[in-house]
């Protein structure tokens, strides 16, 4: 029971922007793939999702070939927040954009209603203040999250998010990860997230990096620190507290690289008495 | 200097974007706006450009008024590249697109050359332009927005939200640039980002905070001044991991000599 992208080929712009390209998502895991930009991420979540059918290579899921004769019932599984919010609006009002894809699917009004509002409520939306208004009446922080609920209301068993924390505030930001969190506990969910950088992708299963179409690293933040100068010649940054810790390492201090943020924090703080007094 | 007086503003559909807003933007500075999603920040950007206009209070933009002044006046002072660049972007080739707008203010071929190879040259983009605009990444595409609107030379140019997809070295390419523009050109800019490492390298800083009648201005000073009363203040939507560890650092005793911009930089102080 997986997603499977099996050498996936994809060009634009006279250039292959994924050649020979595979990667395996378990059923159930949070991924998240790192890559700078133009590193081929949109292109990927749109491989992924099913929205991008490539010239070569194989989709399946539970080993369904997704572009096959029977493969539409599986693609409808697969859900994809977008890079843009605004590319992915499809009603008018904010509760016709939620329903639509419920609605093509014959959802009973009632229930369509009952899975907007809860969903809704998930990204901090009150369906009775927002429901008559434009979705593109909405700040840009607030349009991500209209577009993340426009998604989850369908529940899809894979969740495809491209930079699903730009333009989100911090609160927004640690909100997010949280009901990403949440979403990937029940168990009920895959996710594979896409972004620049490594803030934010703790919770994820395994990490992914991303250069120029190819993925060269898969595995877990030590690895990412292991491999750090393969990160910054990709254009990608370690978290600042781990850059924190191997900058005051080079120069000499005794602290923890992989640790907690508190263990750090005391090293610091200890080190830097001492430091002084001597 | 563009001047809010008591500017409150609501959308048609009754939605209260911003309420009460007194500040002013100097020229030759970089002023960053912060504040949660909704607070108003770009509400007050359409607000500077005269697309909004104030429901109540008004704004001199270099002493003229955006309700009685022509939206080609401001729009000649006031350029904005957008949270969305796409909005933005006309068509062809990356030169041309970054020439239509120089060329609409009726400049000679030199003077649009001139700007264009500036604006190319700051912010590097040489090696795309010739390439179409529809075939960059986004990120690209948002370099070219920001080159367009440098072009034009406005005397205050706001960037909403620009580096919020970009990498980490494009986003350094991206301050790097407009900040030689500013100084070139004593251009003021006003620069709405959630990124606390932008907001240190401003001049000044404006933080609006959301409520339910409206954004609202909650404090207006220099980034060490802001950082201070951020301390004290949970709803400041402005903490990093970083910063949330300077902090508690602080507390336990480790004082450093000033507000670290960079990790970098933290690593020197400590050792220091
Ligand atoms: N339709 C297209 N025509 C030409 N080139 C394209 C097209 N779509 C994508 N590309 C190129 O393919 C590469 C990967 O694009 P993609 O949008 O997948 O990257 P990305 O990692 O999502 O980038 P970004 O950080 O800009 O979102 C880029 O260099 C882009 O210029
Ligand atoms: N076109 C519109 N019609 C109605 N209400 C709007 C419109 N645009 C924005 N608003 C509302 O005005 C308030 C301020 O929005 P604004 O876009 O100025 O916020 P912002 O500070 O830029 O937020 P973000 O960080 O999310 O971009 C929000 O409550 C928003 O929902
Ligand atoms: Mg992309
Ligand atoms: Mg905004």
């Amino acid at each position: 029971m997986s997603l499977n992208l099996e050498h996936i080929g994809v060009r634009a712009g006279g250039r292959m922007v994924l050649s020979d390209f595979c990667l395996q998502l378990e059923e159930g895991e949070w991924m998240a793939v790192v890559g700078a930009n133009g590193s081929g991420r949109s292109t990927l979540a749109q491989v992924a999702a099913g929205l991008l059918k490539p010239r070569r290579g194989c989709v399946t899921f539970n080993g369904i070939d997704i572009w096959s004769r029977d493969g539409k019932p599986a693609r409808a599984r697969l859900g994809l927040v977008m890079q843009r919010a605004e590319d992915q609006f499809l009603g008018e009002t904010v509760y016709d954009d939620l329903a639509f894809g419920l609605r093509q699917r014959r959802v009973a009004e009632p229930e369509v209603e009952r899975s907007v509002e809860e969903t809704l409520g998930l990204v901090g939306f009150d369906l009775q203040e927002v429901r008559g208004r434009s979705p593109l009446g909405f700040s840009g922080g607030q349009r991500r999250r209209l577009a993340i609920a426009a998604i989850l209301v369908l529940q899809p068993k894979v969740l495809i998010l491209d930079e699903p924390f730009a333009g989100l505030d911090c609160q927004a930001r640690l909100d997010m990860v949280q009901l990403l969190e949440v979403l990937h506990r029940r168990g009920e969910m895959t996710i594979l997230s896409l972004t620049t950088d490594l803030d934010f992708v703790m919770q994820a299963n395994r990490l992914a990096l991303l250069i120029d179409g190819k993925i060269l690293l898969v595995g877990h933040m030590p690895d990412f620190v292991a491999n750090r100068t393969l990160c910054r010649e990709a254009g990608i940054m370690l978290p600042e507290v781990i850059r924190l810790a191997l900058g005051l390492r080079e120069r000499g201090w005794t602290v923890p690289i992989l640790g907690s943020v508190g263990a750090l924090e005391s090293a610091i703080a200890s080190q830097w008495g001492q430091r002084k007094h001597a | 200097m563009i001047d809010f007086a008591d500017v409150t503003y609501r959308y048609p559909d009754g939605t209260n974007a911003l309420t009460g807003a007194s500040v002013s933007f100097q020229s030759g500075e970089i002023t960053a706006i912060v504040g949660p999603n909704g607070s108003g920040k770009s509400t007050m950007a359409r607000l500077m450009m005269g697309l909004l206009l104030p429901t109540d209070g008004r704004i001199l933009v270099d002493e003229q008024d955006t309700r009685t002044t022509p939206a080609s006046v401001i729009r000649r002072l006031v350029g904005l590249a957008w949270q969305n660049p796409d909005n933005q972007l006309v068509c062809g080739v990356v030169e041309d697109d970054i020439a239509f707008g120089p060329e609409n203010l009726g400049l000679t071929t030199t003077e649009i050359a001139e700007r264009i190879d500036e604006a190319e040259d700051l912010l590097q983009l040489g090696d795309i332009r010739t390439t179409s605009i529809h075939s960059l990444s986004s990120a690209q595409k948002q370099l070219v927005a920001v080159a367009g609107a440098m072009a034009l030379r406005p005397s205050y140019l706001i960037l909403d939200e620009v580096t919020a997809r970009l990498d980490p070295s494009s986003s350094h390419r991206l301050l790097d640039g407009i900040r030689v523009w500013a100084r070139d050109h004593r251009s003021g800019v006003i620069m709405i980002t959630h990124h606390l490492s932008e907001v240190l390298r401003a001049d000044r800083v404006c933080r609006l905070e959301a409520l339910p009648s409206g954004g609202r201005v909650a404090a207006f000073g220099s980034p060490d001044e802001i950082l201070r009363d951020a301390k004290h203040d949970d709803d400041v939507a402005l903490e990093s991991p970083l910063y949330d560890t300077i902090f508690r650092l602080e507390q336990n005793g480790v004082h450093l000599a000033g507000v670290p911009e960079t990790v970098d930089e933290l690593v020197e102080q400590l050792c220091r």
